[in-house]
């Protein structure tokens, strides 16, 4: 943050003050005013000022033209010389207009740390959000639990207790806010572990005493009113169609439900999400038993 | 424009209890805001008794699970924005100026309008409790728990507009004492010559000035997604609730600070005076509390490691938040060095000091135990937090803020408090402080969550809760003590006379109470601890320094009372208000609030078209 | 003892050089630059939930159908401009022209007006095009920051109006330089805001689909490397 931005301005000011050098015998102020040390008491005047207006429009229009092939709209290519120019822009306002350039140096410190907090605070958001994040682990690839392979390979080597008794280890399930601890306890169908666990549908839709979402339609009696929601469909086939292409159909109001739902959230959830074949059997077949 | 300063004539009374609500005098403004602060801080302490006893024993049925939600979210949004943070305007507004040597603050009306802010702001979180709307979401208010669907009724709103009240309120006074101290301290008070209160202030000043804008931002799109439907929050638009909390931290660690600083100013204060020795390494002080001021922005991750943010995050946040330890230890070295070897007087305030420093190492110490974040998975979330935070705002803030009340009380009244009852009031308040918070590690790292409205017997918490209990009462007796102490020190104490302790700073060079105008004559600055250097020459010629002489008030010009801070609070409240009734008629809220907006620039108006000052007659002829 | 018509008292605020400062800084232009320090703060915050949250709006419209950077582009210009004309009016008031300060004060206000007639020019076509407050997440953090821009925008007009008159009615002197400089800073400095906010929501921004393909984080290391090139 310490680039002098009368500096700044000054190099991207070079060709102009060249073509207006014929003035600046008269009003020794021009150069001066931008690149040199200005005593106090002078100030900027209409010449001074008019030349740092023309300088900014044009560089909003060179800004402008950038970003009209169609080719460089919403490049990365174009990200940076957008950002030089409006910082260009940016401290002339600052150094000129606001005559900062001229003031006491302890405004200098003020404005500045504040603007470098908030530029620190905003970059430092990005990058948490962004780079930083890890990708969520449960989303990020179908596989089986490292644990469970763990302790079917080494069978016998493991001394301790089989989890048997204790519901699978497998993480996504933690994520499923709502999943009951009994909903995986044994006896669960396949289709159920699946619904609560790696096909984290738990997230958002409800059923009875299995799972509390609130983003998607309540599933209780699925079933039946599968049967009957699109004519020509068997509510299997509607409940596979829902599972596998969730855009076709968007349920709401019009189905008797308490409200509409939104059109492409399941499908934009569901990205990273791969079920295979026998995932979607098994999730339709434990839907229908849902009556 | 020009009938609006003429409709309503100036305030002219200097008694009464207009004076009161038209006063721009910083030192009566410092005395609202510390009986306002003490009020909340009842009312916070209150709070915090119900949620004791409902916790004493297992299995508890006193209050509701919704009640215990409400009280553990107003009892910390009480305690911090209502008492503690006024508790330190009380010292910036009563003690800045006499510091410095300034008449006043900068902007009087300004400081008039923070505080009528604060309270109106105050007043309307608390409005909730008249019409059972009370906010119930933690002090911290986590989204989701805040989206309109998961909770139901007004509470949030009230949490959220008022806070954005109190968030106008706080950064006015920033803004004022950034200038005052900037701009308006006495001839030869360089900067390396201010008392490290000053230094305090003004550190905590800056804070507050870019902290808040921060929250402000926060409320807005919380305020937003309740009010207007907005999806900042929101996660069925793909909104993430983390947002919330990376924007309360980015102020609220910020805020620790804003909360601790002016309580080691006060105790950087006190030391020096009853060890009888100059601050050790005064310069390192100083330097300390800026480096914690700079550290305080790139440690508030600490607060989410257990969000999931990534090893890498996790990991910087916890290199820079056991970093700023560093700092922090060095300033108690340097109270530790300051009474090593001095002559130290254990009067109340000294008591109190000492009580901070001692107290605030422990919960240092915890805190260091959760800047890493493995240990931290452990400790989040629990009773170890609850002690933690406690140790370092009760054993810290509150007892730096006793010690500044005692010291400054002959100043501040002119009367001397009772010490014998001082000195009880300390023992009890130290004594019930550890009784009721340190059993919380323990009940914390055996498993018990914060926040938990009661708990099964059997997990081995309830005698640990007991004594927390029983500490909470000590704690109540300790401040009957001093209540009795500090209104009847004012009618029956001794004169204190102008300098009791003998103390370096230029408050104490006036009489006691102070003038209206504080100094007849700004005073010149020869060095540090200015006023023990005007003491030890006169010591030396073998003479003593009494008070400033009086001098008729109306040869000094001073800044007019005003009405207009008063309105113009009203006016921001009702902006607030008006988008908190609800009546079923859904727009009915915004013209109601629009009428908030008028209001607020008829003020602002009138503000801007009235002089700071009447002239005095006199004085009118060189304009 | 109370004056019925303080109006016509002696100025306000005492001219600059009169006020002794430790600093010699006046305080209210110092209080002025504090808070436009804290604004950066608050400005920042916004952008940071704008810049969050850029291109993870599930439903549409996206900036790429809604977003107009010609218009943006002149209103920008008229922004700019104005700019310069509020800062001929601050030279004026140091010069003590008081028919040249109305002039460029007048110009400025002008000016402001345009770019807030473009704003709801542009809110409104949104909000017909299907983009309300509430759509997605695009449409919030827009509506928020560049709504507060434009609050700033037009407390700014009002203040220059209050300027405009109060120096239509007193010829000698009033309002000061000072008065006009440190609203010419808040001018000056709503429009930096808007180089700021022109650069990302529609120069950068405006582009932006539905989420792509690949994480967030993809697309963080997008943004940073497009930084670098």
């Amino acid at each position: 943050m310490s680039t002098n931005p009368g500096q700044e301005a000054a190099m991207a000011h070079d060709e102009h003050a060249a073509h207006e050098e014929h003035a600046a015998h008269e009003d020794a102020g021009i150069s001066r005013f931008f690149f040199g040390h200005v005593p106090e008491g002078v100030h900027g005047g209409l010449k001074q000022y008019g030349l740092l207006a023309i300088f900014l429009a044009i560089i909003t229009l060179i800004e402008f033209l950038i970003i009209v092939p169609e080719g460089l709209q919403g490049s990365g290519v174009v990200i940076a010389p957008l950002v030089i120019l409006s910082v260009i822009k940016f401290f002339c306002v600052v150094a000129f207009f606001m005559h900062l350039k001229f003031e006491h140096e302890l405004l200098w410190q003020i404005f500045v740390a504040g603007l470098a907090l908030g530029l620190v605070v905003a970059l430092s958001l990005v990058l948490l959000f962004g780079v930083f994040r890890p990708t969520p682990r449960a989303f990020s690839e179908p596989r089986q639990v490292p644990f469970e392979h763990h302790v079917e390979d080494h069978h016998e080597a493991v001394a301790r207790p089989l989890p048997d008794e204790l519901p699978p280890p497998a993480d996504p399930a933690d994520l499923a806010p709502a999943a009951p601890a009994g909903a995986t306890a044994a006896g669960a169908s396949p289709g159920q572990t699946l619904f609560v666990g790696t096909a984290a549908c738990a997230s958002c839709h409800t059923i009875q005493g299995v799972a509390q979402g609130v983003l998607g339609p309540p599933l209780d009696g699925i079933a039946s009113a599968a049967a009957n929601r699109i004519s020509g469909y068997s509510a299997e086939e509607y409940i596979r169609e829902s599972i596998v292409e969730p855009d076709a159909y968007t349920a709401g109001t019009a189905d008797g439900l308490s409200q509409d739902y939104q059109q492409g959230l399941m499908s934009a959830t569901m990205a990273g999400i791969v079920l295979s074949d026998e995932d979607v059997e098994a999730l339709v077949e434990y839907l229908l038993q849902l009556r | 424009m020009v009938t609006i300063t003429g409709v309503i004539p100036r305030p002219s009374t200097y008694t009464g209890l207009w004076s009161w609500l038209t006063t721009v005098d910083h030192k009566r403004i410092g005395a609202l805001y510390g009986f306002s602060a003490f009020f909340f801080f009842v009312v916070g302490g209150i709070e915090a008794g119900i949620m004791r006893l409902q916790l004493v024993t297992s299995d508890n049925s006193l209050v509701s699970a919704d009640w215990f939600n409400a009280m553990f979210t107003m009892h910390g949004t009480t305690m911090i924005f209502m008492a503690i943070m006024p508790f330190g305007a009380t010292f910036f507004n009563f003690l800045i100026p006499l510091m410095i040597g300034a008449r006043d603050v900068a902007f009087p009306r300004l400081n008039a309008f923070s505080y009528w802010t604060f309270l109106f702001g105050a007043l309307l979180m608390h409005a909730g409790f008249l019409i059972g709307q009370v906010p119930d979401a933690g002090w911290f208010s986590y989204a989701n728990l805040t989206a309109a669907p998961f909770s139901e009724g007004k509470g949030l709103d009230f949490w959220a507009l008022s806070l954005q009240v109190l968030g106008v309120a706080s950064l006015a006074a920033g803004f004022n004492f950034v200038v005052t101290i900037i701009n308006m301290r006495a001839p030869g008070m360089s900067l390396m010559r201010m008392p490290v209160f000053v230094w305090m202030t003004l550190v905590t000043s800056i804070l507050l000035v870019l902290a808040f804008p921060i929250i402000t931002v926060a409320l807005i799109e919380l305020t937003a997604d309740r009010q207007f439907g907005a999806n900042f929050f929101n996660t069925a638009a793909g909104g993430d609730p983390i947002l919330w909390q990376h924007l309360f931290w980015l102020f609220g660690h910020p805020e620790v600070y804003i909360l601790i600083l002016p309580a080691m100013g006060v105790v950087s204060e006190i030391i020096p005076t009853f060890s009888r020795k100059p601050l050790f390494g005064y310069p390192v002080v100083i330097f300390s509390g800026i480096v914690i001021a700079i550290m305080s922005w790139a440690v508030w991750s600490h607060h989410m490691f257990t969000v999931g943010l990534g090893a890498i995050a996790n990991s910087v946040f916890t290199i820079t938040t056991m970093l700023i330890a560093v700092p922090t230890g060095v300033k108690i070295f340097n109270w530790i060095g300051t009474m090593w070897s001095g002559s130290i007087d254990l009067r109340t305030p000294m008591l109190m000091a000492i009580g901070f420093v001692a107290l605030f190492i422990v919960g240092g110490l915890s805190g260091v135990s959760h800047a890493v974040s493995p240990s931290d998975f452990q400790q989040q979330d629990t009773y170890y937090i609850v002690a933690h935070i406690h140790y370092v705002l009760f054993g810290g803030a509150i007892f730096g803020i006793f010690a500044g009340i005692y010291y400054w009380y002959p100043k501040i009244t002119g009367k001397m408090y009772n010490e014998l009852l001082g000195k009880i009031h300390f023992w009890l308040m130290f004594i019930g402080m550890n009784l009721t918070f340190f059993p919380m590690h323990y009940a914390g790292l055996n498993g018990m969550p914060r926040r938990i409205y009661t708990y099964a017997e059997g997990f081995g918490w309830e005698g640990m809760n007991l004594l927390a209990t029983i500490g909470y009462f000590i704690i109540v007796i300790s401040l009957l003590i001093f209540i009795h102490n500090f209104f009847r020190s004012i009618k029956k104490g001794e004169e204190a006379g102008h300098d009791p302790w003998d103390a370096p700073t230029l408050e104490w060079s006036i009489s006691s109470p102070p003038p209206v105008y504080n100094f007849a004559e700004v005073p010149v600055v020869r060095g540090q601890d200015a006023y023990w250097i005007t003491k030890r020459e006169a010591a030396a010629r073998g003479e003593t320094v009494p008070a400033e002489p009086h001098v008729d008030p109306d040869t000094i010009h001073m800044p007019s009372p005003s009405y207009w801070p008063l309105i113009t609070s009203f006016g921001v409240v009702w902006i607030a208000g008006g988008l908190l009734i609800d009546v079923g008629w859904d727009y009915i809220r915004f013209p109601i609030s629009f009428i908030g907006g008028i209001i607020t620039i008829i003020g602002v108006i009138g503000w801007s078209n009235e002089p700071a000052a009447e002239e005095h007659h006199e004085a009118a002829g060189h304009h | 003892m109370a004056h019925a018509d303080t109006t016509h008292a002696p100025p306000a605020h005492p001219p600059a050089h009169e006020e002794e400062t430790t600093t010699g800084i006046n305080h209210r232009k110092l209080l002025m630059w504090v808070f436009l320090g804290s604004d950066c703060l608050f400005f920042g915050s916004l952008i940071a939930t704008y810049m969050v949250y850029r291109g993870q709006s599930i439903v549409g419209p996206y900036p790429r159908d809604i977003i107009d950077v010609p218009i943006t582009t002149v209103s920008t210009f008229v922004l700019l401009m104005s700019s310069f004309a509020m800062v001929m009016g601050v030279a004026a008031a140091r010069n003590g022209n008081q028919k040249r300060l109305i002039q460029w004060l007048w110009l400025t206000i002008v000016l402001g007006s345009i770019f807030i007639g473009f704003q709801v020019y542009e809110f409104n076509l949104f909000r017909v095009e299907g983009l309300r407050y509430e759509t997605n997440l695009f449409s919030s953090t827009f509506f928020t920051l560049t709504g507060f821009h434009g609050a700033h925008v037009t407390l700014g007009i009002f203040w220059l109006i209050c300027l405009a008159i109060v120096a239509a009615r007193n010829p000698a002197g009033r309002p000061s330089h000072l008065d006009v400089d440190i609203a010419g800073l808040y001018w000056h400095f709503v429009d930096i805001v808007w180089i700021v906010i022109f650069t990302l929501l529609y120069l950068i921004g405006g582009f932006d689909g539905p989420p792509e393909a690949g994480h967030a984080a993809v697309q963080g290391w997008n943004w940073v490397t497009g930084l670098i090139s």
